[in-house]
């Protein structure tokens, strides 16, 4: 019965327009987005070389160095960048802020402003789109040191006060500061992380990782249109009596209909997941590294189904008991949000629905927040699966009333 | 028009915003409550006002431009109002209409917003570029929704638009979105002939 039913409604989503968008827009968007260039430079790394990529630091120092580094080039552009309700917000200080924002950096540096600002520019030059390696180094190495006998515990106070000028979600937040400032990576560190990307990571790993990141921004908002589709479509052919007068129960109904669209929706992820990793895999033969040729299933897997399912099965609940494209706008906000509260693009996972790994490698930092990671995907895995069954209980109620909303 | 004719056409646009509408409605009136947690207003430059409009407030373009057809994706209704002495075409001229208004309600409040904050910007340019620019990625929905009866998937294309500008302006030519925060305020005529066409091909497409 539950294979008829299954066969039934992977019919019904292929006959809809939303799923042929859904992979359209899907696979021109990895295609698009997701270059090849991070593994086809990948290059051994030989001593001597003026730039090996960056770091994050925990040296309290360096913190506090890059932090004030930030804040002079924030002061200077009078633009800070915040995250206050997870998307960005431009914030431009008063005269009056701005002056009180140059004191703070003078305390921490006992420097002047002009100083500052001479300094800075000096280092960084002027912009230039396309930075050469030398360029990338001097950006990295730009650092405003404290003056001597200037404490963590004063330069955190010296940060709240800026945070009560700029306002919430700002670089300097004690959360945000101290997880990213970068430092140049120097050639044993760099050494050890092309090691791990081919030993642990196996190329492929870390390739699946990359692509995962880039898919799960798109799967955070278009399956709420399968979904969503796919519940009014009864209602808008005018099928919901005859489905109703079945002997079928609604468990059956509800979970056939959402295993058929989930099913569906994964198929163009694992094929556009195969094809990228597919030349990651040719390169791992040539450099004669052993890599995991299943990382296509096992790393989406872990990764975008959790997401995919939370998604779908959300937009399953909230369309079947309200009858309206409520999710629509609920969802897509929620996806957006998710999107930009991320305080960096790798990691900082927290309970955020599109989990960011926007880099090739790094293995060992992600070994470090692996179990925060497996911590989202599964409350993920079980909230989807308490929104199904809400969905079951609220399309019986509705099927014993004759369809009303409830 | 004759008073009667006016009469009439006032109570079908109330009728439509009283059973139809007003959720959309009362969405945008969120997205103007909620903007302060959202989007700066403070001292901001021609740039980074035209990033308000662009960014934010083009979504009340798709809120309330995308859903126009929704009570006619019931054929039965349809059919019914087909019947009716009352043009088609004039019953969603008249929701184009009220949905415009609301539109310019909508970037005139912001404009205050941000002139309030002591913004310094170019507020005629702006305005007419906003206008442009809401009108045309609202118009996308309302074509979508008239060619294939269904809003959800108007409000699909729309999304997806509004999202691939994101850094896939340049495959969009000069009608890509996101232009006046790049500096580029000469795609207003654009905007308004793309919307143009997409609202007259949607009204003769359904009526």
């Amino acid at each position: 019965m539950f294979g008829a039913l299954f066969l039934k409604e992977c019919r019904q989503v292929l006959k809809s327009l939303v799923y042929y968008i859904y992979v359209a827009v899907f696979v021109l968007f990895i295609t698009s987005q997701l270059s090849s260039e991070g593994w086809e430079q990948l290059k051994e790394p030989v001593p001597g070389q003026s730039y090996y990529g960056e770091t994050i630091t925990k040296d309290q120092n360096l913190i506090m160095e890059g932090t004030l580094a930030n804040l002079v080039q924030e002061v200077y552009h009078n633009s800070f960048a915040t995250y206050p309700m997870g998307f960005y917000k431009g914030v431009t200080l008063t005269e009056d802020e701005a002056a009180a924002a140059s004191e703070i950096l003078e305390l921490c540096t006992g420097k002047s402003f002009q100083t500052l600002a001479e300094e800075m520019t000096a280092q960084l030059g002027l912009y230039d789109p396309n930075p050469s390696a030398d360029a990338l180094a001097a950006a990295a190495n730009y650092r405003v040191p404290v003056k001597d006998g200037f404490t963590y515990t004063a330069f955190e106070t010296a940060m709240e006060d800026i945070c009560r000028l700029v306002g919430r979600g700002s670089s300097y937040e004690k959360e945000r500061y101290e997880n990213s400032v970068y430092v140049p990576m120097t050639y044993e560190q760099a050494r050890a992380e092309f090691d791990t990307l081919c030993r642990e990571d196996r190329l492929t790993r870390a390739c699946m990782r990359l692509f995962c990141d880039y898919a799960g921004i798109m799967l955070a908002v278009l399956p709420i249109f399968i979904g969503v589709s796919r519940v009014l479509r009864d209602k808008r052919e005018k099928a919901q009596q005859v489905i109703f007068s079945r002997p079928i129960s609604s468990g059956l109904i509800i979970a056939s209909r959402y295993l058929a669209s989930l099913f569906l929706i994964c198929i163009p992820v694992v094929i556009t997941a195969f094809w990228q990793q597919r030349t990651c895999y040719d390169l791992a033969r040539t450099l004669g590294i052993r890599s995991d040729s299943w990382a296509f299933l096992t790393v989406t897997g872990v990764w975008l189904l959790p997401e995919i399912m939370i998604v779908l099965a959300l937009s399953f609940l909230i369309t079947e008991l309200t009858d309206t494209l409520l999710a629509v706008f609920i969802q897509v906000a929620w996806g957006i949000a998710s999107l930009f509260t991320a305080s960096t693009l790798v990691g900082d996972f927290g309970f955020k629905l599109v989990a960011r790994w926007n880099t090739f490698g790094q293995a060992e930092r992600f070994a470090s927040q692996e179990k925060e990671f497996l911590l989202n995907r599964g409350c993920y895995f079980l909230l989807a699966i308490v929104c199904v069954i809400l969905t079951i209980i609220v399309y019986d109620k509705k099927r014993s009333k004759g369809g009303k909303a409830l | 028009m004759k008073k009667t004719d006016f009469c009439q056409y006032g109570w079908l646009t109330v009728s439509f915003i009283k059973r139809q509408y007003y959720p959309h409605l009362l969405l945008t009136l969120l997205l103007v409550i909620f903007s302060g947690g959202f989007v700066s207003f403070k001292g901001l430059g021609d740039l980074q006002a035209a990033t308000v409009m662009e960014m934010y407030v083009s979504f009340a373009g798709i809120l309330l431009l995308t859903p126009l057809f929704t009570p006619e994706q019931d054929k039965d209704i349809r059919d019914l109002e087909r019947s009716k002495a009352t043009p088609m075409w004039k019953l969603y001229l008249l929701r184009i209409l009220s949905a415009i208004l609301v539109c310019l309600f909508v970037i005139l409040l912001f404009t205050g917003f941000m002139k309030r904050g002591g913004s310094d910007f170019e507020t005629g340019i702006l305005f007419r570029g906003a206008c442009c620019e809401l009108l045309f990625l609202g118009s996308i929905g309302f074509f979508v929704s008239a060619v294939t009866n269904q809003a959800v998937i108007g409000y699909m294309a729309a999304v997806v638009y509004y999202a691939t500008n994101i850094g896939g302006g340049k495959y969009f030519g000069r009608l890509a979105l996101f232009q006046m925060m790049q500096g580029d305020y000469g795609a207003w005529i654009y905007w308004l002939l793309g919307a143009a066409v997409l609202l007259t091909a949607g009204v003769f497409l359904r009526k």
